[in-house]
């Protein structure tokens, strides 16, 4: 295992008292594989990330019975210790790559500085040869003059692939992809996964790849997890969670969809009612039951488990069985 | 580059039209009469006080006095001193060196003390020592210069005595002035061979006071400026990649935050030096500086209209280029800008 997350449980400090954000979250991630991790804004997604990378608030408490990478416990790491995994082991890419590329240096400068953090066998020339090369693997053209470009001349698309190179600079075994598609157009956002795709078979590295859009996770990971309000309620491989999600909020999400449902042109596409709990009043029972179409009274008196095997759903009442 | 730095010069023509008309019209319409005081109660005999007033062009109307002043100006002339006879230029230059190396040093203390106070206030946000330094650098823009400078004269020079009350130098020295700047000018060959580095020290230690009175109200300006700029730059999400890369905190906030944080800092320092300028008339005054501020307040004593009206249209031309090169380094710091 690369990756293995145990009972992993992370509160907030506020001034209105203690958040619990995500709670019991357990998750593995072999070598080499795509993990999809879908749900709305405010699901725990981003924040689990962060959680992985060291880079909590200091007014984060977090707890977990396992938190490791290639075995290592993350949890008693030194902040040096962090740092050295961070963008090496273990890299990320943002949703805004616009904002996320810093507006004041060059991106080949920004590319090298990763390098001469976890590259010290390096030359500066070296790294300033292998930054360009990094440009041109992620098909940015012209990459030694790109190299010289401030985030600010450059397209999103375009911003996205330079926080690729900077991210597969020190061959990382684990990427992390938080939305990295949301803040791009359709015809960008497809390029950009597909360059991932290439990017991780070359380079053999697992990913986590965190969106809201289930398409996207669809055609790009090997299995799926979906969250809400801090929790795993489905998990699963993708083809199985696609065609036969157990989850009410799985088919909620798959319904809403652009193209899944028969509807014709101009009806409006199907939602999910509601919205997202307020971590500070959590409704009793099952999180998702006071938006859930199926709900029966067991739903709001205590809360569901995740069921074991290949395919877990956490849910009473689950759909499409059978 | 170029057309910018053109356009900024032009810039520079109508604010000294109206510079040069207010400080023309405003020192005329203050009570007092520069003849009346130059020849004194007793000397005011008709006849002379008629005949200074027509050498003087002040018996020409106003508007005709005005389009005389800005012909010679253009000219590179802007008359004598009614009190001294002395040309208006050649007092300018012998008194501006020294209010550029208070000025300076003020300045310097300000951002080389303000700017990291800020970035510490930033980085330990609502921490206690956050709110001190808050608090104290409110204490500390808001104390008139007047009372703030008497009081480091009361402890420092007074009751301590460990340094001058006033002046530039100690009057045992006898220096050959080169530049005008004395740090400059004790440092000098010349100078070291005859005095050693007794002057040199001198001159520190007069200036150290009138600059933390004058640096006081920038450095605190500086402070805050930095901490805000700061505080929003660290919560940019190219702070969290320069993270997520495993950069040290020390080179997130040293370089990716602060390299950010700069640009609205550098157009402070350029607005400061207006206020640097008015910080002079008053530091000056108190600590008996003799640099161009104190030498406007003695002439506006005298109703000297011709360095009044000339110092001030200096002073104008000097901000308005200082904003000019504070303008350019703004670029340089910003790369949207290029």
């Amino acid at each position: 295992m690369l990756l293995e997350i145990d009972k992993l449980n992370l509160k907030f400090k506020t001034s209105k008292g203690i958040i619990h954000a995500i709670r019991d979250l357990s998750f593995n991630i072999s070598p080499g594989e795509t993990l999809g991790i879908v749900g709305e804004s405010g699901c725990g997604k981003s924040i689990t990330n962060l959680a992985i990378m060291g880079l909590l608030p200091d007014t984060a408490i977090l707890e977990a019975e396992t938190l490791k990478f290639e075995g290592r416990d993350l949890l008693s790491l030194k902040e040096k210790e962090w740092q050295k995994l961070r963008g090496g082991d273990i890299a990320m890419i943002f949703q805004d790559p616009m904002t996320a590329l810093n507006p004041c240096f060059t991106v080949g400068y920004q590319i090298e500085e990763t390098l001469a953090l976890h590259r010290k066998d390096l030359t500066k020339s070296q790294r300033t040869e292998f930054a360009i090369d990094l440009l041109d693997q992620v098909g940015i053209p012209a990459p030694k003059e790109r190299s010289l470009s401030y985030a600010h001349e450059l397209s999103g698309g375009m911003s996205q692939r330079v926080m690729i190179a900077q991210a597969i600079a020190c061959n990382p075994k684990l990427l992390i992809a938080d939305e990295p598609t949301t803040a791009l157009d359709v015809t960008i956002q497809d390029q950009i996964l597909k360059l991932l795709k290439t990017i991780q078979e070359k380079n053999k590295m697992a990913m986590i790849l965190v969106t809201h859009d289930l398409g996207v996770v669809a055609e790009n990971a090997d299995r799926i997890q979906v969250m809400y309000a801090g929790e795993v309620i489905e998990t699963g491989p993708s083809k199985e969670i696609i065609n036969h999600a157990h989850h009410p909020y799985t088919q909620g999400l798959l319904n809403s969809l652009p193209g899944k449902s028969n509807a014709g042109f101009r009806t409006p596409l199907p939602s999910i009612a509601g919205m997202v709990p307020d971590l500070r009043a959590r409704p009793h029972g099952c999180q998702f039951n006071p938006r859930c179409l199926y709900v029966e009274d067991d739903c709001k008196e205590r809360m569901p488990h995740l069921s074991n095997g290949k395919h877990g759903v956490s849910c009473y009442h689950p759909i499409n069985i059978g | 580059m170029l057309k910018f730095i053109l356009k900024k010069f032009l810039d520079l023509i109508p604010t000294l039209v109206g510079i040069s008309i207010l400080s023309f019209v405003l020192i005329r319409l203050i009570p007092g009469d520069p003849i009346m005081l130059k020849l004194g109660e007793r000397g005011a005999d008709p006849a002379v006080y008629a005949e200074m007033k027509r050498q003087m062009g002040l018996d020409l109307p106003i508007y005709e006095q005005y389009f005389i002043f800005v012909k010679n100006a253009l000219q590179g002339d802007l008359g004598r001193s009614i009190v001294s006879n002395i040309s208006v230029t050649e007092e300018f230059f012998s008194r501006f060196p020294a209010t550029i190396e208070l000025g300076m040093t003020a300045l310097f203390i300000a951002i080389l003390i303000g700017v990291p106070l800020g970035i510490l206030a930033a980085v330990k946000r609502n921490s206690f020592y956050d709110y001190f330094l808050m608090g104290g650098s409110l204490v500390g823009y808001s104390m008139p210069i007047f009372w703030w400078g008497l009081i480091l004269i009361l402890f420092f020079s007074v009751t301590l005595g460990i340094t001058p009350v006033s002046g530039r130098i100690g009057i045992m020295f006898d220096v050959e002035v080169v530049t005008g700047f004395m740090l400059i000018d004790t440092l000098l060959p010349v100078n070291l061979r005859n005095e050693g580095i007794g002057p040199f020290l001198s001159v520190l230690s007069h200036l150290i006071l009138p600059s933390i009175a004058m640096g006081t109200i920038p450095l605190a300006v500086m402070a805050r400026m930095t901490r805000s700029s700061m505080l929003e730059v660290l919560g940019e999400d190219y702070i969290r990649t320069a993270k997520a890369k495993g950069l040290p905190i020390r080179k997130i906030i040293g370089v990716h935050a602060l390299r950010n944080a700069l640009i609205p800092i550098v157009t402070v320092i350029g607005l400061m030096f207006g206020s640097i300028i008015t910080g002079a008339i008053l530091t000056e005054t108190i600590f008996s500086w003799p640099g161009i501020g104190k030498w406007l307040v003695t002439s506006i004593n005298a109703r000297d209209y011709n360095v009044i009206q000339g110092g001030i249209l200096f002073i104008a031309t000097m901000i308005v280029l200082i904003n000019l090169v504070v303008d350019l380094i703004y670029a340089i710091v910003n790369p949207k800008m290029r």
